[in-house]
């Protein structure tokens, strides 16, 4: 059953003359627990399909299905609550909150939903991630691949069912890459979770389980693994 | 060094910039806006309140020119006038004043004025018919002619009782031209011919001092201006010693108070300057604060420019070229709207409120240039101060430290902080916590609006037309006599204030007596006397010019030698008076009137007074500078007093207080050297065989004011008595116009402030949103939702507005307690009230702006997706 479905998603910048189709008539499905990357060159309209995929962004037409449920039939409000239990980001500029202590970025959707803490699975998560030692540094004080892994464990936190990850590696040097791609991997089979991760670097590209190609806005390769 | 053609460059980008960020272009010149608004604003209502002020005081001085020499002749006129320093320079002859019985409550002058100029100058230019030409012609007020009984039509005989130092002239005259007289004038003025004048008071050959200072007809008072009002009363000193070479003849000056009290002295420069300190002070903070936003959320840009080979001076021109733009634009709508807001409005109000004296509180073309030039060169020094460390921040930025510059990248000096629960409070504590420098600035800003506010209305709530009108008027009825003459003026008879006592719309009558005595110094007293002989005196200059003047018979009229000879004769004696003797009033009053006494030092026990063993006591030295006032005041309370009254009656009383008699119930005759005595009435008694009363004042009882003023008036009206009735009313109604005018402004002052005030926290809180946009939207993407986010901005915001409360009230108080108390020393008619009341009232606002604004805010941020604004910059 796949987790993570799409029909005919298109999105259009501008209007008129001036338009630029990022993503037209995109089909793709993930399954449960898959590994996905999404690879592309720049511009191809691959973090446009992330950005909807995450309810970010409302498409132009088409439909994101997340455990069947239509996203985008949502209101502004009910979506981000619906994001924040359901999926989980990581960016390629981490987006730690500046104020906050890495063990408190960690607990913020959680806290953010009104919930308790499940103290044990996010110690779990920490530990995995290595942080143990750095829950109350505040984020500046961190490395590029410590923040990362911050980043991660708060995707991770709220046990979402979807990590969406946008160039997680992107400003991280290529041990630090490998560290936190293994990681990621880890985790999300640790924990049952499917990974959509987007990359333009094919040898990261290769540790996912199933390749997503984008060109030009087109969806050319492994959309839907049931259809090939 | 070679030079670059660079300039064009660098200017066209930073066209090409504005163009690009609109929203935050508005926000910097709103900013610009609001302060140069202030500063126009603060410029034309305190500029035209001062003028309408001095004209009000002019007025009621009777002249308009800033100074004038007394008593002189026709060559000193032309000395003033062919003067390089002086202008708009006039003349009137003095001929005598009119003694017909129906004008003796009006103080009026008869003068030849030399032309229409030197009318104006005194506010009695005909505005029907004109000034007098023929030998019976006579031009003069409407209220005089109602006093008179003589109806406004040209050519109307008017029969007066001229007095020309003392020779009395009856004649008949034709009206030749009348004008609307002002009632708050001192005085009243009746002009005629030049053939009249040169008949009956023509000019004495020998000058006014060599005729015995007392034979005033036909001497010229001469007026003039300079080409500005500060430091009049030194200019007009240099003016005389220029015109007649020190002191071998000197003439006697005098300086428009009007100028004096309300213009460009120093105390009121400081005042301006304060205030003008104040309002650079918040401009500059909010200015800076938006600046400073401003670039490091353009840090990125910078360092992109910076990696493409801009320089370092290039950028900061880029920053200043934009600034300069911003002026440009920012200071002549904040002039405008400065303008409409301190001229059109308040103006209108003026309008509206008041009719008659509206026309004095505007400002000529003239001083509205000068208001614009002093905003739009205090607004521009804001702007560039402001934007200098801004600049210098956007010139230094690192090329490749901006590139990779992330809002996570903030330096704190804190590498950890305790885990405590998130929550929207604590989020919004921890914002403004994270730019410690930015939340000092905009609650500092914010309270500095505030605080001017405050200040703004302490200083008018403080304005005391009570105070303003008891130098004129205390009680509700006043009764005195008419007569300045100087010798016996006490003519209200026992009888009559017993009729007021027992008058039943009558609460309390409290009558003045007053005889002529003198004070014999002793002891300290007398050593004080010496005191200030040796230190005020200048004897070695003087003596040696004494024995001059003694020899040729010309004495020299200036201040300087007056001094010299008072204190000479107090601390020596001499022909002219004997050593340690004054001159000396004694006032008999009831215990019951010792609340209408002013108090310096000591305290009054009316059980004590009216054992007859104290005395209140005041004396002056009225040569001496006002600054050494207060050394003149020969006793101290304790001390024993020796009084001796003109019948020969010796007596030593103990010094209970030193206060005074209030003036309008005094003689208003001050000698040079002069101590005013206050004795129990019981004792003034055994004193004096005379039984009648200087003054008298009336209290009614409450809502029978008017029934009281009927039977007063039955009093003073009896054909024969030269006593005058003033009444509080009559006396508050000439000052309404003055006590409005006042209320006016300030409410138009503090208005401004307040809008001000809450532009700025809008202004600040807008640029905040702004700069966060990429922050809201990666809380967002985590998942914090609009509402929680709101509320987290709500939180700041009430943050912000507690740290206003907190500093303006802390700053407010003090400044008001330092400040504005201090007002009350140099202003007569001001009290001063502590008040926060203003800050209070305007929490309220602010918190209300603290929930909505952000709100507001933060709505229009969030249209852009959450995905467009984490692009942002990238």
């Amino acid at each position: 059953m796949s987790v993570l479905k799409t029909e005919d998603l298109t999105k259009i910048y501008g209007q008129g003359e001036a338009s630029v189709t990022a993503l037209e008539n995109a089909n793709i499905s993930v399954e449960q627990g898959e590994f996905v990357a999404i690879v592309g060159t720049s511009g191809s309209g691959k973090s446009t399909l992330l950005h909807m995929l995450g309810g970010l962004d409302r498409p132009t037409s088409g439909k994101v299905y997340v455990d069947n449920k239509d996203i985008f039939s949502l209101k502004d409000e009910e979506l981000t609550i619906f994001r924040r239990r359901k999926i989980g980001f990581v960016f390629q500029a981490y987006n730690l909150v500046p104020t906050l202590n890495v063990y408190e970025n960690i607990v913020f959707p959680i806290q953010l939903d009104g919930n308790e803490v499940d103290e044990a699975f996010v110690g779990e998560v920490i530990a995995t991630l290595g942080l143990s030692e750095l829950q109350n540094r505040l984020p500046n004080h961190l490395s590029g691949g410590q923040q990362q892994r911050v980043a991660i464990a708060r995707a991770l936190s709220a046990k979402p069912a979807i990590i969406l990850a946008d160039e997680p590696t992107g400003n991280l040097d290529s041990k630090s890459s490998q560290d936190v791609l293994s990681l990621l991997k880890v985790t999300g089979q640790k924990y049952g979770q499917t990974i959509v991760m987007i990359t333009h670097n094919e040898a990261i590209a290769q540790m996912a389980d199933r390749c997503i190609r984008i060109e030009d806005g087109h969806i050319v390769k492994g959309g839907d693994e049931r259809h090939e | 060094m070679n030079k670059v053609k660079n300039k064009k460059a660098v200017s066209g980008l930073a066209f090409h910039e504005l163009k690009s960020s609109r929203l935050m272009n508005f926000v910097i010149m709103v900013s610009i806006v609001l302060t140069c608004v202030m500063f126009t604003a603060l410029a034309t209502i305190g500029g035209s309140t001062m003028n309408g002020f001095q004209r009000q005081t002019m007025r009621q001085v009777g002249g308009d020119r800033m100074a004038g020499l007394k008593y002189v002749r026709q060559r000193d006129y032309e000395k003033v006038l062919a003067d390089p320093k002086t202008k708009d320079v006039v003349y009137r002859r003095i001929v005598g004043r009119v003694e017909n019985e129906s004008l003796r409550t009006i103080n009026a002058e008869v003068n030849y004025v030399g032309d229409e100029n030197a009318a104006k100058a005194v506010f009695c230019l005909p505005t029907t018919g004109g000034l007098p030409r023929e030998m019976d012609e006579v031009a003069t007020s409407d209220l005089t002619l109602a006093e008179l009984g003589i109806p406004c039509e040209l050519g109307a005989i008017v029969p007066l009782t001229i007095s020309i130092d003392g020779e009395i002239i009856e004649q008949e005259f034709k009206l030749s031209g009348f004008w609307e007289g002002d009632p708050i004038s001192m005085a009243q003025m009746l002009f005629v011919s030049e053939a009249f004048a040169d008949k009956y008071a023509p000019t004495p050959d020998e000058d006014f001092y060599s005729r015995g200072a007392t034979q005033y007809a036909g001497y010229w008072q001469v007026d003039f201006n300079f080409s500005n009002s500060f430091n009049i009363e030194g200019k007009t000193i240099k003016l005389v010693e220029r015109l007649y070479q020190k002191d071998s003849y000197a003439v006697q000056y005098g300086v428009n108070w009007a100028y004096s009290m309300s213009s460009m002295d120093f105390d009121t420069v400081w005042m301006v300057l304060l205030f003008a300190l104040m309002i650079f002070v918040a401009g500059y903070l909010i200015i800076y604060n938006i600046f400073q936003i401003n670039i490091s959320a353009n840090v990125r840009k910078y360092g992109l420019l910076k990696t493409i080979g801009m320089t370092r001076r290039q950028i900061r021109r880029l920053v200043q070229i934009q600034t300069r733009v911003y002026c440009l634009i920012g200071i002549p709508v904040g002039i405008l709207i400065g303008l409409f807001f301190g001229k059109i409005l308040f103006g209108s109000f003026m309008k509206i409120l008041t009719l008659d004296a509206s026309v004095e509180y505007h400002l000529s073309a003239f001083w509205v240039v000068v208001v614009c030039v002093f905003a739009a060169t205090f607004t521009y020094l804001t702007v560039m101060i402001s934007c200098r460390k801004p600049a210098g921040m956007a010139g230094n930025v690192s090329p490749m430290e901006a590139l990779r510059y992330n809002e996570t990248e903030i330096k704190t000096k804190k590498d950890h902080k305790k885990t405590g629960k998130v929550h929207p409070i604590t989020m919004a504590l921890s914002n403004l916590l994270r730019s410690k420098k930015k939340t000092v600035i905009v609650i500092l800003s914010l309270s500095l609006s505030l605080i001017l506010l405050n200040t703004m209305v302490t200083f008018f709530k403080g304005v005391d037309m009570d105070k303003y009108v008891q130098r004129l008027m205390i009680g509700d009825l006043q009764v005195t006599n008419a007569s300045s003459v100087s010798g016996d003026v006490s003519r209200i008879k026992p009888e009559e204030i017993k009729a007021m006592e027992n008058a039943d719309s009558i609460r309390e009558c409290d009558a003045f007596y007053r005889m002529p005595a003198s004070v014999r110094l002793t002891g300290k007293a007398m050593e004080k006397a010496e005191k200030l002989y040796e230190k005020h005196a200048n004897a070695k200059v003087w003596d040696e010019k004494l024995e001059e003047f003694k020899k040729t018979g010309e004495y020299s009229s200036s201040r300087e030698f007056y001094k010299y000879l008072d204190l000479r004769n107090l601390a020596k004696g001499s022909e002219y008076g004997e050593k340690g003797v004054v001159t000396t009033d004694v006032y008999g009053i009831e215990p019951s009137a010792l609340d209408l006494i002013s108090v310096d030092h000591g305290t009054l026990d009316a059980e004590k007074f009216a054992t007859g063993k104290y005395v209140l006591v005041n004396t002056a030295c009225t040569q001496l500078e006002s600054a050494y006032r207060g050394e003149d005041q020969f006793y101290e309370v304790g001390d024993m007093l020796t009084m001796e009254t003109k019948d020969g009656i010796t007596k030593e009383y103990e010094v209970m207080a030193i206060a005074d008699v209030p003036y309008p119930l005094s003689t208003k005759i001050f000698y040079s050297v002069y101590a005013h005595l206050i004795l129990p009435k019981t004792e003034y008694e055994t004193l004096s065989s005379n039984q009648n009363a200087l003054s008298a004042v009336i209290f009614a009882e409450d809502g029978r004011e008017k029934e009281a003023e009927e039977f007063v008036r039955s009093i003073t009206d009896q054909p024969g008595t030269s006593l005058i009735l003033s009444n509080k009313e009559t006396v508050m109604e000439e000052f309404e116009d003055m006590v409005s005018a006042f209320r006016i402004m300030g409410g138009s002052l503090a208005g401004i402030l307040a809008l001000i005030g809450a532009l700025n926290y809008i202004n600040a809180m807008v640029t905040s949103m702004l700069a966060r946009r990429k922050e809201f939207a990666m809380m967002s993407a985590v998942g914090m939702t609009g509402k929680q986010l709101e509320g987290m901005l709500i939180w700041e915001g009430i943050a912000y507005a507690f740290g206003t409360l907190v500093v303006s009230a802390v700053l407010g108080s003090f400044i008001s307690a330092v400040l504005m108390r201090g007002f009350e020393r140099i202003t007569f008619f001001y009290t001063y009230h502590f008040t926060l009341l203003p800050i209070l009232l305007g929490i309220p606002f602010l918190l209300s702006l603290a929930v909505v604004i952000p709100i507001i805010a933060y709505r229009h941020v969030s249209k852009e997706s959450v995905v467009q604004r984490l692009r942002e910059n990238e």
